[in-house]
Protein backbone atom coordinates (compact mmCIF):
# COMPACT_ATOMS: atom_id res chain seq x y z
CA UNK A 1 0.00 0.00 0.00
CA UNK A 2 1.38 3.35 -0.88
CA UNK A 3 2.30 5.73 1.84
CA UNK A 4 -0.17 8.50 1.37
CA UNK A 5 -0.16 10.37 4.62
CA UNK A 6 -3.50 11.93 3.98
CA UNK A 7 -6.07 13.35 6.28
CA UNK A 8 -8.09 11.36 8.69
CA UNK A 9 -10.56 10.03 6.18
CA UNK A 10 -7.80 8.42 4.20
CA UNK A 11 -6.36 6.67 7.23
CA UNK A 12 -9.83 5.55 8.19
CA UNK A 13 -10.30 4.00 4.80
CA UNK A 14 -7.00 2.20 4.93
CA UNK A 15 -7.64 0.92 8.43
CA UNK A 16 -11.07 -0.30 7.41
CA UNK A 17 -9.66 -2.06 4.38
CA UNK A 18 -7.07 -3.81 6.49
CA UNK A 19 -9.68 -4.83 8.99
CA UNK A 20 -11.82 -6.37 6.28
CA UNK A 21 -8.78 -8.15 4.82
CA UNK A 22 -8.21 -9.79 8.18
CA UNK A 23 -11.84 -10.54 8.90
CA UNK A 24 -12.55 -12.12 5.55
CA UNK A 25 -9.41 -14.18 5.88
CA UNK A 26 -8.27 -12.91 2.51
CA UNK A 27 -4.98 -11.63 3.84
CA UNK A 28 -1.88 -13.53 2.72
CA UNK A 29 1.76 -13.43 3.78
CA UNK A 30 2.52 -10.45 1.56
CA UNK A 31 -0.50 -8.68 2.93
CA UNK A 32 0.65 -9.26 6.49
CA UNK A 33 4.01 -7.76 5.70
CA UNK A 34 2.36 -4.76 4.13
CA UNK A 35 0.09 -4.37 7.09
CA UNK A 36 3.01 -4.62 9.47
CA UNK A 37 4.80 -1.77 7.78
CA UNK A 38 1.62 0.23 7.39
CA UNK A 39 0.93 0.03 11.08
CA UNK A 40 4.53 0.85 11.96
CA UNK A 41 4.37 3.94 9.84
CA UNK A 42 2.37 6.06 12.22
CA UNK A 43 0.63 5.92 15.55
CA UNK A 44 -2.37 7.36 13.74
CA UNK A 45 -2.50 4.20 11.66
CA UNK A 46 -2.39 2.10 14.75
CA UNK A 47 -5.04 4.16 16.45
CA UNK A 48 -7.34 3.98 13.46
CA UNK A 49 -6.87 0.27 13.22
CA UNK A 50 -7.52 -0.37 16.90
CA UNK A 51 -10.65 1.70 16.72
CA UNK A 52 -11.79 -0.11 13.61
CA UNK A 53 -11.25 -3.45 15.26
CA UNK A 54 -13.17 -2.30 18.29
CA UNK A 55 -15.95 -1.06 16.03
CA UNK A 56 -16.00 -4.47 14.47
CA UNK A 57 -16.82 -5.98 17.83
CA UNK A 58 -19.38 -3.39 18.73
CA UNK A 59 -21.04 -3.59 15.36
CA UNK A 60 -21.86 -7.22 16.03
CA UNK A 61 -24.75 -5.97 18.12
CA UNK A 62 -26.13 -3.67 15.44
CA UNK A 63 -29.71 -4.62 14.73
CA UNK A 64 -29.33 -7.78 16.77
CA UNK A 65 -33.11 -7.93 16.86
CA UNK A 66 -33.19 -8.19 13.12
CA UNK A 67 -35.63 -5.46 12.45
CA UNK A 68 -34.04 -4.50 9.20
CA UNK A 69 -34.92 -6.80 6.37
CA UNK A 70 -32.52 -7.26 3.52
CA UNK A 71 -35.36 -7.56 1.01
CA UNK A 72 -36.77 -4.23 2.12
CA UNK A 73 -33.40 -2.54 1.95
CA UNK A 74 -32.78 -3.88 -1.52
CA UNK A 75 -36.25 -2.89 -2.51
CA UNK A 76 -35.49 0.60 -1.39
CA UNK A 77 -32.35 0.55 -3.45
CA UNK A 78 -34.55 -0.22 -6.45
CA UNK A 79 -36.56 2.84 -5.68
CA UNK A 80 -33.47 4.95 -5.27
CA UNK A 81 -32.40 3.95 -8.72
CA UNK A 82 -35.71 3.96 -10.52
CA UNK A 83 -36.97 7.20 -9.16
CA UNK A 84 -34.39 8.97 -11.26
CA UNK A 85 -35.19 7.24 -14.46
CA UNK A 86 -38.83 8.22 -14.35
CA UNK A 87 -40.51 11.50 -15.01
CA UNK A 88 -42.01 13.30 -12.02
CA UNK A 89 -45.52 12.31 -13.07
CA UNK A 90 -44.58 8.69 -13.38
CA UNK A 91 -42.91 8.80 -10.01
CA UNK A 92 -46.00 10.10 -8.37
CA UNK A 93 -48.04 7.38 -9.98
CA UNK A 94 -45.61 4.68 -9.11
CA UNK A 95 -45.12 5.63 -5.53
CA UNK A 96 -48.75 5.07 -4.81
CA UNK A 97 -48.62 1.59 -6.16
CA UNK A 98 -48.40 -1.10 -3.53
CA UNK A 99 -44.96 -2.50 -2.99
CA UNK A 100 -45.33 -6.18 -3.34
CA UNK A 101 -43.98 -7.81 -6.47
CA UNK A 102 -41.08 -10.04 -5.64
CA UNK A 103 -40.48 -10.82 -9.29
CA UNK A 104 -39.69 -7.25 -9.99
CA UNK A 105 -37.04 -7.21 -7.31
CA UNK A 106 -35.45 -10.28 -8.71
CA UNK A 107 -35.48 -9.31 -12.34
CA UNK A 108 -34.12 -5.86 -11.64
CA UNK A 109 -31.37 -7.32 -9.59
CA UNK A 110 -30.31 -9.61 -12.39
CA UNK A 111 -30.26 -6.83 -14.88
CA UNK A 112 -28.26 -4.80 -12.44
CA UNK A 113 -25.70 -7.51 -12.19
CA UNK A 114 -25.38 -7.40 -15.93
CA UNK A 115 -24.95 -3.71 -15.84
CA UNK A 116 -22.16 -4.11 -13.31
CA UNK A 117 -19.65 -2.81 -15.82
CA UNK A 118 -20.85 0.75 -15.89
CA UNK A 119 -20.96 1.10 -12.14
CA UNK A 120 -18.42 3.89 -12.25
CA UNK A 121 -20.53 5.97 -14.59
CA UNK A 122 -23.52 5.54 -12.40
CA UNK A 123 -21.75 6.43 -9.23
CA UNK A 124 -20.82 9.83 -10.57
CA UNK A 125 -24.40 10.92 -10.57
CA UNK A 126 -25.00 9.34 -7.22
CA UNK A 127 -25.13 12.61 -5.30
CA UNK A 128 -27.68 14.18 -7.59
CA UNK A 129 -29.61 11.00 -7.78
CA UNK A 130 -29.62 10.46 -4.11
CA UNK A 131 -30.75 13.99 -3.41
CA UNK A 132 -33.63 13.67 -5.82
CA UNK A 133 -34.50 10.26 -4.53
CA UNK A 134 -34.39 11.45 -0.97
CA UNK A 135 -36.77 14.31 -1.58
CA UNK A 136 -39.22 12.18 -3.47
CA UNK A 137 -38.97 9.34 -1.02
CA UNK A 138 -39.49 11.61 1.92
CA UNK A 139 -42.80 12.80 0.56
CA UNK A 140 -44.24 9.71 -1.02
CA UNK A 141 -42.68 6.31 -0.75
CA UNK A 142 -41.35 6.64 2.75
CA UNK A 143 -39.09 4.07 4.18
CA UNK A 144 -39.95 2.15 7.24
CA UNK A 145 -37.82 3.70 9.88
CA UNK A 146 -36.78 2.55 13.22
CA UNK A 147 -36.99 5.64 15.28
CA UNK A 148 -35.32 4.27 18.31
CA UNK A 149 -33.76 0.93 18.51
CA UNK A 150 -32.39 0.87 21.99
CA UNK A 151 -32.98 -2.44 23.64
CA UNK A 152 -34.89 -1.11 26.58
CA UNK A 153 -37.01 1.68 25.17
CA UNK A 154 -39.99 1.40 22.89
CA UNK A 155 -39.45 1.37 19.13
CA UNK A 156 -41.74 2.58 16.42
CA UNK A 157 -42.11 0.87 13.09
CA UNK A 158 -43.80 2.66 10.28
CA UNK A 159 -44.59 2.37 6.62
CA UNK A 160 -44.98 5.05 4.00
CA UNK A 161 -47.78 5.53 1.53
CA UNK A 162 -48.10 2.53 -0.75
CA UNK A 163 -45.62 0.55 1.27
CA UNK A 164 -46.25 -2.74 3.00
CA UNK A 165 -43.69 -4.39 5.17
CA UNK A 166 -43.28 -7.38 7.36
CA UNK A 167 -41.42 -6.90 10.61
CA UNK A 168 -40.06 -9.53 12.91
CA UNK A 169 -40.54 -8.51 16.51
CA UNK A 170 -37.96 -9.26 19.20
CA UNK A 171 -39.88 -12.33 20.42
CA UNK A 172 -40.07 -13.84 16.94
CA UNK A 173 -43.64 -12.75 16.35
CA UNK A 174 -44.31 -11.09 13.05
CA UNK A 175 -46.42 -8.19 11.97
CA UNK A 176 -47.27 -7.09 8.48
CA UNK A 177 -47.97 -3.39 8.39
CA UNK A 178 -50.17 -1.94 5.71
CA UNK A 179 -49.57 1.31 3.92
CA UNK A 180 -49.17 4.37 6.13
CA UNK A 181 -49.20 2.56 9.44
CA UNK A 182 -47.38 3.07 12.69
CA UNK A 183 -46.75 0.52 15.38
CA UNK A 184 -45.09 1.18 18.69
CA UNK A 185 -43.42 -1.83 20.21
CA UNK A 186 -42.64 -1.88 23.88
CA UNK A 187 -41.57 -5.25 25.17
CA UNK A 188 -40.82 -5.84 28.80
CA UNK A 189 -39.95 -8.95 30.68
CA UNK A 190 -43.56 -9.45 31.70
CA UNK A 191 -45.47 -8.30 28.65
CA UNK A 192 -45.20 -7.94 24.96
CA UNK A 193 -47.01 -4.68 24.41
CA UNK A 194 -47.56 -3.02 21.08
CA UNK A 195 -49.72 -0.11 20.12
CA UNK A 196 -51.18 0.46 16.70
CA UNK A 197 -51.02 4.23 16.40
CA UNK A 198 -52.21 4.32 12.84
CA UNK A 199 -53.21 2.06 10.01
CA UNK A 200 -53.56 -1.67 9.91
CA UNK A 201 -51.50 -4.66 10.92
CA UNK A 202 -51.74 -8.42 10.60
CA UNK A 203 -50.16 -10.09 13.60
CA UNK A 204 -48.65 -13.55 13.78
CA UNK A 205 -48.01 -14.09 17.44
CA UNK A 206 -45.59 -16.63 18.85
CA UNK A 207 -47.13 -18.60 21.70
CA UNK A 208 -46.02 -17.67 25.17
CA UNK A 209 -48.71 -17.89 27.87
CA UNK A 210 -46.37 -16.42 30.46
CA UNK A 211 -45.76 -13.32 28.44
CA UNK A 212 -49.00 -12.25 26.81
CA UNK A 213 -49.07 -10.26 23.63
CA UNK A 214 -51.10 -7.08 24.02
CA UNK A 215 -52.23 -4.83 21.23
CA UNK A 216 -53.52 -1.43 22.22
CA UNK A 217 -55.61 0.31 19.67
CA UNK A 218 -58.24 3.04 19.69
CA UNK A 219 -60.02 2.40 22.95
CA UNK A 220 -59.48 -1.32 23.01
CA UNK A 221 -56.91 -3.85 24.03
CA UNK A 222 -56.43 -7.16 22.31
CA UNK A 223 -54.84 -9.89 24.36
CA UNK A 224 -53.40 -12.90 22.75
CA UNK A 225 -51.15 -15.80 23.56
CA UNK A 226 -50.42 -17.20 20.14
CA UNK A 227 -52.51 -16.75 17.06
CA UNK A 228 -53.11 -14.67 13.96
CA UNK A 229 -55.26 -11.60 13.81
CA UNK A 230 -55.79 -8.36 12.00
CA UNK A 231 -56.19 -4.96 13.63
CA UNK A 232 -57.41 -2.04 11.60
CA UNK A 233 -57.32 1.31 13.28
CA UNK A 234 -60.10 3.68 12.25
CA UNK A 235 -60.01 7.08 13.81
CA UNK A 236 -60.52 6.52 17.48
CA UNK A 237 -61.93 3.07 16.95
CA UNK A 238 -60.66 -0.18 15.55
CA UNK A 239 -61.77 -3.30 13.75
CA UNK A 240 -60.30 -6.53 15.06
CA UNK A 241 -60.51 -9.72 13.05
CA UNK A 242 -59.24 -13.12 14.13
CA UNK A 243 -57.76 -15.31 11.42
CA UNK A 244 -56.64 -18.18 13.60
CA UNK A 245 -56.96 -19.06 17.27
CA UNK A 246 -58.60 -16.83 19.82
CA UNK A 247 -58.10 -13.42 21.36
CA UNK A 248 -59.81 -11.50 24.08
CA UNK A 249 -60.68 -7.88 23.48
CA UNK A 250 -61.15 -5.41 26.26
CA UNK A 251 -62.87 -2.20 25.34
CA UNK A 252 -63.04 1.00 27.25
CA UNK A 253 -66.04 3.21 27.74
CA UNK A 254 -66.63 6.16 25.53
CA UNK A 255 -65.75 8.70 28.21
CA UNK A 256 -62.22 7.78 27.44
CA UNK A 257 -62.15 7.85 23.72
CA UNK A 258 -60.67 11.31 23.42
CA UNK A 259 -57.62 10.36 25.41
CA UNK A 260 -54.65 9.18 23.44
CA UNK A 261 -54.40 5.43 23.36
CA UNK A 262 -50.88 5.77 24.70
CA UNK A 263 -52.43 6.01 28.13
CA UNK A 264 -53.44 2.41 27.99
CA UNK A 265 -50.02 1.36 26.90
CA UNK A 266 -48.46 2.99 29.90
CA UNK A 267 -50.78 1.33 32.31
CA UNK A 268 -50.20 -2.14 31.07
CA UNK A 269 -46.48 -1.80 31.41
CA UNK A 270 -46.71 -1.62 35.14
CA UNK A 271 -48.68 -4.78 35.47
CA UNK A 272 -47.21 -7.68 37.31
CA UNK A 273 -46.26 -10.76 35.43
CA UNK A 274 -49.09 -12.86 34.08
CA UNK A 275 -51.96 -10.58 35.06
CA UNK A 276 -52.35 -8.25 32.13
CA UNK A 277 -56.13 -8.29 32.02
CA UNK A 278 -56.49 -6.92 35.48
CA UNK A 279 -56.41 -3.27 34.58
CA UNK A 280 -57.98 -0.29 36.20
CA UNK A 281 -57.41 3.05 34.61
CA UNK A 282 -58.48 6.02 36.60
CA UNK A 283 -62.07 6.87 35.84
CA UNK A 284 -62.30 4.69 32.79
CA UNK A 285 -64.75 1.88 33.14
CA UNK A 286 -63.47 -1.25 31.58
CA UNK A 287 -65.98 -3.50 29.89
CA UNK A 288 -66.01 -7.26 30.16
CA UNK A 289 -63.46 -8.81 27.84
CA UNK A 290 -65.03 -10.16 24.67
CA UNK A 291 -63.77 -13.44 23.34
CA UNK A 292 -63.17 -13.55 19.61
CA UNK A 293 -62.57 -16.75 17.65
CA UNK A 294 -61.30 -17.45 14.17
CA UNK A 295 -63.48 -15.85 11.52
CA UNK A 296 -64.99 -13.38 13.94
CA UNK A 297 -64.72 -9.64 13.84
CA UNK A 298 -65.31 -6.92 16.37
CA UNK A 299 -65.87 -3.31 15.42
CA UNK A 300 -64.84 -1.16 18.33
CA UNK A 301 -66.14 2.31 17.75
CA UNK A 302 -66.30 5.04 20.33
CA UNK A 303 -69.65 6.32 21.53
CA UNK A 304 -71.31 3.06 20.84
CA UNK A 305 -72.86 0.30 22.80
CA UNK A 306 -70.72 -2.69 23.65
CA UNK A 307 -69.68 -4.16 20.34
CA UNK A 308 -70.75 -7.59 19.22
CA UNK A 309 -68.66 -10.08 17.30
CA UNK A 310 -69.84 -10.81 13.77
CA UNK A 311 -68.78 -13.54 11.38
CA UNK A 312 -66.67 -12.39 8.47
CA UNK A 313 -64.50 -13.81 5.74
CA UNK A 314 -61.07 -13.43 7.29
CA UNK A 315 -59.44 -13.86 3.88
CA UNK A 316 -61.27 -10.83 2.58
CA UNK A 317 -60.22 -8.82 5.60
CA UNK A 318 -56.56 -9.68 5.13
CA UNK A 319 -56.63 -9.36 1.34
CA UNK A 320 -54.66 -6.14 1.70
CA UNK A 321 -51.58 -8.23 2.36
CA UNK A 322 -51.87 -9.28 -1.29
CA UNK A 323 -52.48 -5.73 -2.42
CA UNK A 324 -56.23 -6.13 -2.63
CA UNK A 325 -59.19 -4.50 -1.02
CA UNK A 326 -62.41 -6.42 -0.80
CA UNK A 327 -65.41 -4.15 -0.66
CA UNK A 328 -68.87 -5.30 0.06
CA UNK A 329 -71.70 -2.91 -0.51
CA UNK A 330 -69.53 0.04 0.50
CA UNK A 331 -70.73 3.61 0.22
CA UNK A 332 -68.62 6.14 -1.63
CA UNK A 333 -67.28 7.74 1.57
CA UNK A 334 -66.43 4.27 2.87
CA UNK A 335 -64.59 3.49 -0.35
CA UNK A 336 -62.64 6.73 -0.08
CA UNK A 337 -61.77 5.93 3.51
CA UNK A 338 -60.60 2.46 2.60
CA UNK A 339 -58.39 3.72 -0.21
CA UNK A 340 -57.12 6.79 1.57
CA UNK A 341 -54.37 4.83 3.30
CA UNK A 342 -52.82 3.99 -0.06
CA UNK A 343 -53.02 7.45 -1.49
CA UNK A 344 -50.40 10.16 -1.21
CA UNK A 345 -53.17 12.72 -1.54
CA UNK A 346 -56.15 12.74 0.72
CA UNK A 347 -59.20 11.02 -0.70
CA UNK A 348 -62.51 12.69 0.05
CA UNK A 349 -65.85 11.50 -1.25
CA UNK A 350 -69.39 12.74 -1.10
CA UNK A 351 -72.45 11.02 -2.46
CA UNK A 352 -75.30 13.38 -3.20
CA UNK A 353 -77.24 10.91 -5.28
CA UNK A 354 -80.25 8.88 -4.27
CA UNK A 355 -80.22 6.05 -3.75
CA UNK A 356 -76.65 6.13 -2.65
CA UNK A 357 -74.09 4.24 -4.64
CA UNK A 358 -72.90 0.93 -3.24
CA UNK A 359 -69.72 -0.69 -4.49
CA UNK A 360 -68.75 -4.34 -4.18
CA UNK A 361 -65.82 -6.25 -5.52
CA UNK A 362 -62.13 -6.88 -5.28
CA UNK A 363 -59.97 -3.84 -5.97
CA UNK A 364 -56.26 -3.31 -6.23
CA UNK A 365 -55.09 -1.11 -3.39
CA UNK A 366 -53.57 1.32 -5.86
CA UNK A 367 -55.95 4.30 -5.75
CA UNK A 368 -55.09 5.12 -9.36
CA UNK A 369 -57.21 2.15 -10.43
CA UNK A 370 -60.14 3.33 -8.35
CA UNK A 371 -59.92 6.82 -9.76
CA UNK A 372 -59.79 5.49 -13.28
CA UNK A 373 -62.81 3.32 -12.58
CA UNK A 374 -64.80 6.17 -11.08
CA UNK A 375 -63.82 8.48 -13.93
CA UNK A 376 -65.76 6.25 -16.26
CA UNK A 377 -68.98 6.87 -14.42
CA UNK A 378 -70.80 9.89 -15.85
CA UNK A 379 -72.41 10.77 -12.53
CA UNK A 380 -69.09 11.12 -10.74
CA UNK A 381 -66.93 14.22 -10.75
CA UNK A 382 -63.33 14.04 -9.68
CA UNK A 383 -61.38 17.12 -8.77
CA UNK A 384 -57.67 16.66 -8.15
CA UNK A 385 -55.40 19.12 -6.39
CA UNK A 386 -51.86 18.68 -5.12
CA UNK A 387 -53.08 17.62 -1.73
CA UNK A 388 -56.51 16.18 -2.31
CA UNK A 389 -58.63 14.06 -4.56
CA UNK A 390 -62.21 15.11 -4.28
CA UNK A 391 -64.84 12.64 -5.44
CA UNK A 392 -68.42 13.87 -5.77
CA UNK A 393 -71.39 11.99 -7.04
CA UNK A 394 -73.99 14.34 -8.43
CA UNK A 395 -77.63 14.16 -7.29
CA UNK A 396 -78.80 12.98 -10.68
CA UNK A 397 -80.36 9.57 -10.85
CA UNK A 398 -78.02 6.65 -10.85
CA UNK A 399 -76.92 5.47 -14.27
CA UNK B 1 1.33 -26.36 22.66
CA UNK B 2 1.91 -26.04 18.93
CA UNK B 3 2.37 -22.82 17.09
CA UNK B 4 -1.11 -23.06 15.62
CA UNK B 5 -2.66 -23.46 19.04
CA UNK B 6 -0.65 -20.62 20.38
CA UNK B 7 -1.72 -18.40 17.56
CA UNK B 8 -5.29 -19.33 18.07
CA UNK B 9 -5.03 -18.58 21.73
CA UNK B 10 -3.52 -15.20 21.06
CA UNK B 11 -6.25 -14.55 18.55
CA UNK B 12 -8.93 -15.42 21.03
CA UNK B 13 -7.30 -13.34 23.67
CA UNK B 14 -7.10 -10.42 21.34
CA UNK B 15 -10.71 -10.86 20.38
CA UNK B 16 -11.82 -10.93 23.96
CA UNK B 17 -9.82 -7.85 24.75
CA UNK B 18 -10.91 -5.72 21.90
CA UNK B 19 -14.22 -4.61 23.30
CA UNK B 20 -12.70 -4.03 26.68
CA UNK B 21 -10.02 -1.94 25.22
CA UNK B 22 -12.31 0.16 23.14
CA UNK B 23 -14.78 0.75 25.88
CA UNK B 24 -11.98 1.45 28.22
CA UNK B 25 -10.50 3.87 25.76
CA UNK B 26 -13.76 5.48 24.92
CA UNK B 27 -14.55 6.04 28.54
CA UNK B 28 -11.22 7.71 28.90
CA UNK B 29 -11.91 9.86 25.91
CA UNK B 30 -14.84 11.40 27.67
CA UNK B 31 -12.93 12.05 30.83
CA UNK B 32 -9.32 12.64 30.05
CA UNK B 33 -6.94 13.08 27.22
CA UNK B 34 -4.83 10.04 27.89
CA UNK B 35 -5.87 7.96 24.91
CA UNK B 36 -3.09 9.37 22.79
CA UNK B 37 -0.68 8.25 25.52
CA UNK B 38 -2.01 4.73 25.47
CA UNK B 39 -1.95 4.53 21.73
CA UNK B 40 1.52 5.96 21.73
CA UNK B 41 2.64 3.37 24.23
CA UNK B 42 1.09 0.54 22.25
CA UNK B 43 2.72 1.89 19.15
CA UNK B 44 6.15 2.14 20.71
CA UNK B 45 5.97 -1.34 22.09
CA UNK B 46 4.83 -2.65 18.77
CA UNK B 47 7.82 -1.03 17.13
CA UNK B 48 10.07 -2.78 19.60
CA UNK B 49 8.81 -6.19 18.53
CA UNK B 50 10.90 -7.35 15.56
CA UNK B 51 9.20 -7.64 12.20
CA UNK B 52 9.69 -11.33 11.87
CA UNK B 53 7.77 -11.92 15.06
CA UNK B 54 4.84 -9.68 14.34
CA UNK B 55 4.34 -10.47 10.71
CA UNK B 56 2.75 -13.80 11.37
CA UNK B 57 -0.16 -12.38 13.28
CA UNK B 58 0.33 -8.64 13.43
CA UNK B 59 -3.25 -8.07 14.41
CA UNK B 60 -3.10 -10.38 17.36
CA UNK B 61 0.14 -8.79 18.48
CA UNK B 62 -1.40 -5.38 18.48
CA UNK B 63 -4.18 -6.41 20.73
CA UNK B 64 -2.02 -8.36 23.09
CA UNK B 65 0.19 -5.34 23.50
CA UNK B 66 -2.74 -3.00 23.78
CA UNK B 67 -4.28 -5.15 26.45
CA UNK B 68 -1.12 -5.04 28.52
CA UNK B 69 -0.82 -1.31 28.16
CA UNK B 70 -4.44 -0.67 29.00
CA UNK B 71 -4.23 -2.91 32.01
CA UNK B 72 -1.11 -1.25 33.29
CA UNK B 73 -2.57 2.13 32.70
CA UNK B 74 -5.63 1.16 34.63
CA UNK B 75 -3.67 -0.25 37.50
CA UNK B 76 -1.62 2.87 37.66
CA UNK B 77 -4.43 5.35 37.37
CA UNK B 78 -7.26 3.81 39.31
CA UNK B 79 -7.87 1.44 42.14
CA UNK B 80 -9.51 -1.87 41.35
CA UNK B 81 -12.90 -0.35 40.70
CA UNK B 82 -15.11 -1.92 38.15
CA UNK B 83 -12.83 -4.25 36.33
CA UNK B 84 -15.51 -6.62 35.21
CA UNK B 85 -15.11 -10.25 34.43
CA UNK B 86 -13.83 -10.61 30.92
CA UNK B 87 -15.94 -13.61 30.19
CA UNK B 88 -19.01 -11.55 30.76
CA UNK B 89 -18.02 -8.88 28.33
CA UNK B 90 -17.08 -11.21 25.56
CA UNK B 91 -19.82 -12.34 23.34
CA UNK B 92 -23.03 -10.49 23.23
CA UNK B 93 -22.41 -6.87 23.84
CA UNK B 94 -26.06 -6.07 23.85
CA UNK B 95 -27.09 -8.41 26.59
CA UNK B 96 -24.78 -6.53 28.89
CA UNK B 97 -25.61 -6.96 32.49
CA UNK B 98 -22.19 -6.37 33.85
CA UNK B 99 -23.44 -4.00 36.46
CA UNK B 100 -21.51 -1.01 35.28
CA UNK B 101 -23.97 1.71 34.38
CA UNK B 102 -21.31 3.88 32.82
CA UNK B 103 -20.20 1.15 30.47
CA UNK B 104 -23.80 0.29 29.80
CA UNK B 105 -24.70 3.80 28.78
CA UNK B 106 -21.63 4.08 26.64
CA UNK B 107 -22.38 0.81 24.92
CA UNK B 108 -26.00 1.79 24.30
CA UNK B 109 -25.04 5.18 22.97
CA UNK B 110 -22.42 3.64 20.79
CA UNK B 111 -24.90 1.18 19.38
CA UNK B 112 -27.39 3.93 18.73
CA UNK B 113 -24.76 5.90 16.87
CA UNK B 114 -23.83 2.90 14.79
CA UNK B 115 -27.44 2.22 13.89
CA UNK B 116 -28.00 5.81 12.92
CA UNK B 117 -24.89 5.80 10.80
CA UNK B 118 -26.03 2.60 9.13
CA UNK B 119 -29.35 4.17 8.32
CA UNK B 120 -27.61 6.89 6.36
CA UNK B 121 -25.58 4.54 4.22
CA UNK B 122 -26.43 3.53 0.67
CA UNK B 123 -28.75 0.53 0.54
CA UNK B 124 -26.17 -1.89 -0.80
CA UNK B 125 -23.66 -0.97 1.84
CA UNK B 126 -26.33 -1.54 4.46
CA UNK B 127 -27.33 -4.86 2.97
CA UNK B 128 -23.77 -6.08 2.68
CA UNK B 129 -22.92 -5.10 6.22
CA UNK B 130 -26.06 -6.66 7.71
CA UNK B 131 -25.69 -9.91 5.82
CA UNK B 132 -22.04 -10.27 6.71
CA UNK B 133 -21.92 -9.00 10.25
CA UNK B 134 -25.41 -9.55 11.59
CA UNK B 135 -26.45 -12.64 9.66
CA UNK B 136 -22.96 -14.12 9.39
CA UNK B 137 -23.40 -15.06 5.75
CA UNK B 138 -20.30 -16.00 3.78
CA UNK B 139 -19.07 -13.34 1.41
CA UNK B 140 -19.66 -15.56 -1.62
CA UNK B 141 -23.33 -15.79 -0.84
CA UNK B 142 -23.64 -12.05 -0.37
CA UNK B 143 -21.91 -11.40 -3.68
CA UNK B 144 -24.25 -13.74 -5.42
CA UNK B 145 -27.31 -12.21 -3.89
CA UNK B 146 -26.31 -8.66 -4.66
CA UNK B 147 -24.74 -9.48 -8.00
CA UNK B 148 -21.45 -7.89 -7.05
CA UNK B 149 -17.82 -8.98 -7.03
CA UNK B 150 -15.87 -9.97 -3.94
CA UNK B 151 -13.67 -6.85 -4.01
CA UNK B 152 -16.82 -4.77 -4.28
CA UNK B 153 -18.40 -6.48 -1.30
CA UNK B 154 -15.25 -5.86 0.72
CA UNK B 155 -15.26 -2.27 -0.37
CA UNK B 156 -18.82 -1.91 0.85
CA UNK B 157 -17.89 -3.43 4.19
CA UNK B 158 -14.92 -1.10 4.57
CA UNK B 159 -17.14 1.80 3.65
CA UNK B 160 -19.56 0.90 6.41
CA UNK B 161 -16.77 0.92 8.97
CA UNK B 162 -15.38 4.22 7.76
CA UNK B 163 -18.84 5.69 8.27
CA UNK B 164 -19.10 4.12 11.71
CA UNK B 165 -15.82 5.62 12.80
CA UNK B 166 -16.72 8.96 11.33
CA UNK B 167 -20.01 9.00 13.19
CA UNK B 168 -18.39 8.19 16.51
CA UNK B 169 -15.73 10.82 15.95
CA UNK B 170 -18.40 13.40 15.31
CA UNK B 171 -20.22 12.32 18.43
CA UNK B 172 -17.22 12.64 20.65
Amino acid sequence: MDKRMGFNHQISEEAAEWLIEFRTGDIDAAGRREFDSWVRASPEHLRAFIEMAALWSESGAVDAQRRLEIEAILWRSQDEQQVIALSPEAVRGKSRAPARTQQRTRSTRTSEAQRGGNRRTRSISRVTRFATAASVLAVTVGTALILRSSLFGPSTYHTGVGEQRSFRLPDGSRVVLDSRSRLRVDFTRANRTVELLQGQGLFYVVKNPLRPFLVHVGGAMVRDVGTQFDVNRRGNGAVITVVEGQVSVTTFQSTFQSRPAVEYGRVSKELPLGRPVDISIGTAARMQPILLSAGEQLDVAPRELPPRPVHVDANAVTAWTHGQLVLESATLPQVAEAFDRYSARKLVARDEGTPELRLSGVFATNPAFLIRYLHERPDIMIRETDSEIDIVRSPRADQ
Amino acid sequence: MGVEDKNRLVGQLAASQRQRLLRYLRRRVRNAADIPDIIQEVFLRFLRVPHHDTIRTPEAYIFTIARHVAQQHRLASAPADDFVDLEKVVGDLCSVADGDPVLQVTADQCLEQLEEALNDMPAKVQATFLMYRRDGLPLEQICERLGISRPMAKKYLAKAFVQFRKRLKEAE
